[in-house]
């Protein structure tokens, strides 16, 4: 079993940047995907599904990166190592 | 059987059909010569009579030859004469089987003695037939054998299987089937001894003799009154054997007989009775003579069996000697064997009891031996007693004098090692405090437990070694250590100096921009916001003060201590090693003055 080092605390501050804007990033582009994909099937490729997915996506990240900074866990799994 | 009736039965059946067929071609011949006057498939009524079978479609030309007037052909045979020939058959075959078995079993019964037995006994009437088939065979060959009954009053003489005999055969006469000649059957046992001439009067020992003793007969031996007077009379010395009585007698009868059918005259009746008189006196003389050898024999064959009883009683006492010799040595060798034993058991006992005996011998010196030891020592005691009470009396005062010693002794020696111990813990003490001051963490651990072993049960030292924290083992961070982390933790403060209470993304981020816009403050500032707080603590560290940073560090709140609390952890746990340290110094001090 691995000992895992325990982050210093003036580290946890990043952490949680770091967390954060994975985060975002990663619904964000979630919300891209969606967005082209429902323009290619429902809208005949226009931008705004696009524009809108993305819009969706940073915004779940940001609502889940001001959870993340008070303390909660909203949005990220924790995967134990 | 069966199988020859079944037989039978299927060839007249064969018959049956082979007469239907002939019949039924001639027929259909018949109808080929003369044309149909009638419509098939009407037949006339007579048709159904004439033909036994029932008309049937396929057969219509033999109702229209019926119909026809045709001369018809000859009807089969009725069934009635078969059942008469059947059972003509059979009982013909039933009474050619039976005679062929009845004269088969007749013949291997004749043939063979054992088939007869069983024939005669199992057969039904088997018994009967082979009697008549032997009867008839007897009269066949002995056509003028005696059916006829004797006389009762004749005497006659008959002529033995094995020679004459002079035994009259009127008593044991039972007719002619019953001889020799007619059943090859064994005879009756009582008949067959009747017939072995038994052995003379005189040998007293076998007992087959005395049947033949027929006392009744003690009448004169001239039995009957000749009817001529001129006749000759046979006349035997009855005296030697009366049972010749009857011999005489039928002879007498048979002179008067040839007397009376003229057959023989006087003369030739005389001559006869001559002969007879020489035959008679011959057969006395045999018989004396007989019994004169059946005598020695006798005497000779009790002579034998008294030597082979002699002999035998011989071989008795031998064998009586020799199986009291046997017996006898059985009886020594007996003797000697449990006389052996014995001897040896009488060895082993007396082995174990010389044993027993030296051990109780051994354990009885030995007692003496500690008896004499322990005298010895109690004179040794009272010898030494003595002494003590007279010489060695004043050994009392130098003991006194040697207590006093002692006492002062271990006084100085409590003095030393108190003093030793103090100097222990100085040392300990100093090396504690170097330990401080090093330039790089030090283990506590080793010095700890050493201050604390020579603290012994000092209170003070105790519970100052038991307050010095666990971390705190292996090592504390120096001050110089302490102020470069403080150096790298110091702008992580700044970045969220502005982050209020409970906030998100944006009050980070808001945060991070507007205090890059903040004045940075020097020297000891008074406020309490983040710069100034900073800035002493910075102070204090350069100074040396450790305690007095960790004390203006903990002052912050939210994220701020919350980013510092490594660094806090590591300073108090400096700062509290620091003060257990002037603690425990006091303490040495202390010790240097109490003793």
């Amino acid at each position: 079993m691995s000992v895992v080092k325990k982050t210093a605390s003036e580290q946890l501050l990043n952490d949680k940047w770091d967390v954060v804007i994975s985060n975002t990033l990663v619904k964000t582009a979630l919300g891209f995907g969606f967005g082209v994909v429902t323009s290619v099937l429902f809208f005949k490729r226009r931008a705004f599904p696009v524009w809108l997915g993305i819009g969706f996506g940073a915004g779940r990240g940001y609502a889940e990166g001001d959870a993340i900074f008070r303390g909660g866990d909203a949005g990220v799994r924790i995967v134990n190592p | 059987m069966l199988r020859i009736m079944s037989a039978r039965v299927t060839a007249q059946q064969q018959r049956l059909v082979a007469s239907r067929l002939l019949h039924s071609s001639v027929a259909r011949s018949n109808v080929t010569n003369v044309p149909p006057t009638s419509v098939p498939g009407t037949p006339s009524p007579t048709a159904p009579m004439e033909n036994p079978t029932p008309a049937t479609p396929s057969t219509p030309n033999l109702s229209s030859s019926a119909s026809s007037g045709t001369p018809p052909s000859p009807p089969p045979p009725p069934p009635k004469p078969k059942t008469r020939n059947r059972f003509r058959n059979f009982l013909l075959s039933v009474s050619v089987f039976g005679a062929i078995v009845y004269g088969g079993g007749v013949w291997f019964a004749l043939w063979n003695d054992n088939f007869h037995d069983f024939y005669t006994e199992y057969v039904p009437f088997g018994e009967q037939i082979v009697m008549i088939i032997e009867e008839r065979e007897f009269q066949r060959r002995f056509p003028n054998a005696g059916r006829k009954p004797l006389e009762d009053d004749s005497p006659r003489v008959t002529v033995h299987r094995g020679g004459a005999t002079w035994k009259m055969v009127g008593d044991e006469y039972k007719g002619p089937s019953t001889g020799p000649h007619v059943s090859a059957v064994a005879k009756d046992k009582t008949e067959t001894k009747k017939d072995v001439p038994p052995p003379p009067a005189p040998v007293p020992a076998p007992p087959v003799a005395v049947p033949v003793q027929e006392p009744k007969k003690q009448e004169p031996l001239v039995i009957r009154e000749t009817v001529l007077p001129k006749l000759p009379k046979f006349v035997f010395d009855g005296t030697i054997d009366p049972s010749l009585e009857g011999v005489v007698k039928s002879i007498n009868g048979l002179f008067i007989a040839l007397t009376r059918s003229g057959a023989a005259g006087p003369e030739e009746l005389g001559a006869l009775a001559a002969s007879l008189g020489e035959v008679s006196n011959k057969f006395v003389t045999l018989r004396a003579k007989y019994e004169t050898e059946l005598r020695e024999n006798l005497d000779q064959q009790a002579l034998v069996f008294a030597l082979q009883n002699e002999k035998r009683e011989q071989d008795y006492k031998q064998q009586l000697v020799a199986v009291d010799e046997k017996w006898r040595e059985g009886y020594f060798e007996e003797r000697r064997r449990i006389m052996d034993t014995y001897k040896k058991r009488l060895i082993a006992e007396l082995k174990k009891f010389n044993q027993v005996y030296s051990g109780r011998v051994r354990n009885e010196v030995a007692a003496a031996n500690a008896e004499k030891d322990k005298l010895f020592a109690d004179k040794v005691v009272q010898t030494v007693e003595n002494e003590r009470n007279s010489r060695l009396s004043k050994l009392k005062d130098l003991k006194a004098a040697f207590e006093e010693v002692m006492a002062l002794s271990a006084d100085v020696d409590k003095q030393l090692e108190t003093a030793e111990r103090t100097a222990e813990l100085q040392l300990a003490l100093g090396s504690l405090t170097s330990a401080l001051q090093a330039p790089y963490p030090v283990p506590l651990a080793p010095i700890v437990a050493r201050i604390k072993e020579v603290g012994g049960d000092d209170p003070l030292i105790a519970a100052a070694v038991a307050a010095v924290p666990v971390a705190a083992y292996d090592g504390v961070l120096p001050p110089a250590q302490l102020a470069a982390r403080f150096k790298l933790l110091a702008p992580e403060i700044r970045k969220v100096s502005l982050v209020p209470a409970d906030a998100g993304v944006a009050g980070f981020v808001g945060s991070w921009l507007f205090s890059k816009l903040l004045w940075k403050k020097e020297g000891k500032p008074k406020g309490t916001d983040v710069e100034s707080v900073l800035a002493r603590a910075e102070s204090a560290l350069v100074e040396g003060q450790v305690d007095e940073a960790v004390r203006e560090v903990n002052s912050l709140d939210g994220w701020r201590k919350k980013l510092a609390e490594d660094w806090l952890a590591e300073g108090r746990k400096r700062t509290e090693v620091e003060f257990l340290a002037r603690v425990l110094g006091e303490e040495g001090k202390v010790w240097q003055y109490k003793y």
